[in-house]
């Protein structure tokens, strides 16, 4: 079920002659090692049997082709995650030709324990250092030949962002590979009188480092030894406990620590850095005072998504110019953003396939297909594409320069209301810019469970796209801005108080579990750099593309032939179409509030293609080129518009989103779960707005 | 013995007892927090901020709490 000798690796397309798994701590800088070394020629495969998608890539290093896997990242040996579990059985079982441990030099102390644990169990390792060249700047100093001794292995020492270090890395390996600096004995700690304990364990396992952890209660191990030899080990763990007063696991990583203190007194010096430290600065003003904190959290996420969103869409930029009476300058940031820009050269792709399919006397009814169905599709996919690598970029700015770990501590403080740790925050944060690699940014998340709660109601979260439905609707609803800013506020106070609610709904019902507790490493300020971000920042962007890609192209096929197939054949026009059918039956939920046109109907399907295609279907259906023109048309009153804008916003996320909430959990009970949660949220909303406004008006 | 969540900052402090279960246990034991381990408190305002080697690690006050650990002077 997991890993195993070369022909398991099958689904590597030819993976050369020797295998080299990369293991690292998160924060080691492994992906930036990875593209260092195969020059971001990487590849994404599916582990056989499990929803864990794993990199590899390939170096050829003295004539001998290497394959580089890039196996996710790992705390420790006590792990819980899948994909670290994954990592961990391929240590375990001890398959590969050869591992880079990677280790970041900022927490070497932390990382010694890792390292520790990995060296009991197999001595295919060559122990990369990186970020030395960080801690040397701050006043730390290794003895690498010291450790080396120690330990057994090579080590090196590398800084994988500045490509220092990178050519002995790979001679090292190749050394280890050729059996040049092989030693027969595995790197052995004196346990003292877990020794004897050691040996009888040793008996079942047949090696002394799968013994260790057996006898630290390594379920993962426990479960490959025979009825015997489980039930003996579980004996001796009780007679270990009865007999010292602590658990084996408990004493066994004393003598670990107690090894650690020993290494680093007499490897690690640190001279004095003068000044007070400034990431000790920083975080007194962070985390000293929680309301400046807040208020410093959101100050950086939103000016940054501010950013965003302007080189975009040119939202809200534009708005602001416009105020000001600078309408030219207004316009050029609306026409000259990237969506705009991308817009336009599919417009002309457009324009241009029909001139040419016109020409070749091909059938309308295809014509149509092509520009208006897949042409269009692609595009307003494509469209949103500069906003999710922009939203990307900002966040791996976040996360990169260690801020994402303190604003987790001070959303802690909201998020553990509903039983979410502080982390959850990250992709919420990422959902107002689009939902899809809100979902991804899940991953940071340890907990499956509260990765599942978080993913069900992270759509509620109002995106882009329906910001953009939203700003376009209030302005054609109403005139004076003050109304339209006040119901904007209120759309996203309902949105983020409903994320939570949704998030607390399912903690106490279809996701029952342990709510988790907050604990993790903070890692040193530090500028961000720009080869990390945008490696980072182009490989989530990358897999949107993809997901989103495989849905839209036949969705925006289903959703030309609803809007042009009618009982009668094609038909240009939408009255005589299924559309007419469809929209009519489903805007029947709305007629007790009196709003009645198939339209609306319609364009509330159309939307889950993408948000906003509301807007487009509108003026399709009434055969008018200005939108404005057919939201007015519909004839609403202000309760009945600010209903329909409340379902408009939380309904049932676009299919992008759908399709990532399957690829995420690759559950059908989760995507369901998350269909009729907003469902009925947007359904009873939409009524409980459109009552009170009726009072209130 | 007091447990981590009630000291103060600025104190150092070392690990003499984990209340947890096995799965707490594992998770304190990965970032190098287990029994006879010397923390400095540095926040504690919300999840406690302890310094342990050369890394910071927050920890939540529910987890804190069943950290039992003695003064060093």
């Amino acid at each position: 079920m997991s890993c195993h000798q070369h022909k398991n690796f099958d689904f590597l397309e030819n993976h050369g002659d020797y295998i080299i798994a990369l293991v690292a701590q998160p924060n080691a800088g492994k992906t930036t090692l990875f593209n260092t070394l195969t020059g971001a020629r990487g590849y994404v495969a599916n582990w056989p049997g499990k929803t864990v998608e794993i990199f590899s890539g390939t170096v050829i290093h003295h004539g001998k082709k290497l394959t580089i896997i890039d196996l996710p990242g790992i705390q420790s040996l006590h792990t819980s995650s899948q994909e670290e579990t994954l990592t961990k059985e391929c240590i375990l079982e001890n398959k590969f030709d050869a591992i880079i441990l990677l280790i970041n030099a900022e927490s070497l102390y932390r990382s010694l324990y890792f390292i520790l644990q990995i060296l009991e169990l197999t001595n295919k390792v060559v122990i990369a250092i990186n970020k030395f060249d960080v801690i040397e700047r701050r006043g730390f100093h290794i003895n690498i030949a010291a450790l080396e001794a120690k330990l057994g292995v090579p080590i090196v020492t590398i800084s994988a962002l500045k490509k220092i270090g990178i050519g002995p890395l790979m001679d090292r390996i190749m050394d280890l590979l050729e059996k040049k600096s092989e030693k027969a004995e595995k790197f052995k700690i004196d346990y003292g009188s877990l020794e004897e304990y050691i040996e009888y364990t040793q008996k079942f396992t047949n090696d002394r480092g799968l013994a260790i952890r057996a006898l630290e209660g390594d379920d993962y191990i426990l479960e490959t030894l025979n009825e015997k030899g489980r039930n003996e080990v579980r004996r001796i763990r009780k007679e270990i406990e009865e007999k010292y007063g602590f658990r084996p696991e408990e004493l066994i990583a004393m003598t670990r620590y107690k090894i650690i203190e020993e290494l680093t007194q007499n490897a690690i010096v640190k001279v004095n850095v003068a000044g007070k430290n400034l990431e000790e600065k920083i975080d007194k003003i962070m985390l000293n005072n929680w309301i400046i904190g807040l208020i410093i959290s959101l100050g950086i996420i939103l000016s940054t998504l501010f950013i965003a969103f302007t080189i975009n869409t040119g939202f809200p930029l534009n708005i602001i110019f416009e105020e000001l009476g600078l309408t030219e300058l207004a316009n050029i940031i609306e026409t000259y953003n990237l969506g705009g820009i991308i817009s336009m050269i599919f417009s002309t792709l457009s324009t241009l396939t029909q001139n040419i399919l016109e020409d070749a006397n091909i059938p309308t009814w295809f014509i149509d297909l092509t520009t208006n169905g897949i042409i269009a599709g692609v595009g307003a996919v494509l469209s949103f594409l500069p906003l999710i690598f922009m939203v990307n970029v900002v966040m791996a700015l976040i996360e990169d320069s260690g801020f994402m770990a303190r604003m987790a501590i001070i959303f802690n403080k909201i998020t553990r209301i509903v039983g979410l740790t502080g982390k959850s925050f990250f992709p919420v944060g990422i959902s107002i810019a689009c939902n899809v690699p809100g979902i991804l940014a899940t991953r940071i998340l340890e907990d499956d469970k509260e990765r599942f709660r978080v993913i069900v109601s992270l759509p509620l979260i109002i995106c882009q796209a329906r910001l953009i439905v939203m700003i376009f609707l209030l302005s054609a609803f109403f005139t004076s801005p003050l109304a339209q800013t006040g119901t904007t506020l209120l759309l996203y106070t309902l949105s983020f108080s409903l994320f939570l609610l949704a998030s607390k709904i399912v903690t106490k019902t279809a996701l029952k579990g342990q709510e988790q507790e907050l604990i993790l490493e903070l890692p040193p300020y530090h500028i961000p750099s720009l080869r990390v971000i945008s490696w980072i920042s182009w490989e989530r962007s990358k897999s949107y593309i993809i997901k989103a890609g495989k849905i839209i192209f036949p969705a925006s096929i289903i959703i030309w032939t609803i809007m042009h197939i009618g009982p009668n054949g094609y038909t240009p026009n939408p009255n005589t179409a299924f559309g007419y059918i469809i929209g009519n039956f489903i805007i029947k939920a709305f007629n007790p509030i009196g709003i009645n046109s198939w339209e609306i109907g319609l364009a509330l399907l159309t939307g889950i293609l993408a948000k906003e295609i509301v807007i487009e279907t509108l003026a399709i259906s009434f055969a008018t080129e200005n939108p404005l023109e057919a939201v007015k048309a519909l004839h609403l009153t202000i309760p009945q518009a600010l209903s329909l804008l409340t379902f408009i916003m939380l309904y049932t996320p676009c299919i992008a989103t759908i399709a990532t909430i399957y690829s995420e959990t690759k559950s059908l009970k989760f995507v369901l779960l998350n269909l009729l949660l907003q469902l009925s949220i947007a359904y009873i909303f939409s009524y409980i707005i459109a009552y009170i406004a009726m009072l209130i008006l | 013995m007091k447990s981590l969540d009630e000291i103060e900052v600025g104190r150092k402090v070392r690990i003499v007892k984990i209340l947890g279960g096995y799965g707490l246990v594992r998770r304190l034991v990965s970032l190098g927090l287990t029994i006879g381990v010397e923390l400095l408190i540095i926040n504690n305002q919300g999840p406690i901020i302890i310094k342990l080697g050369d890394s910071n690690i927050a920890i939540g006050r529910g987890i804190a709490r069943k950290v039992l650990v003695e003064e060093i002077i």
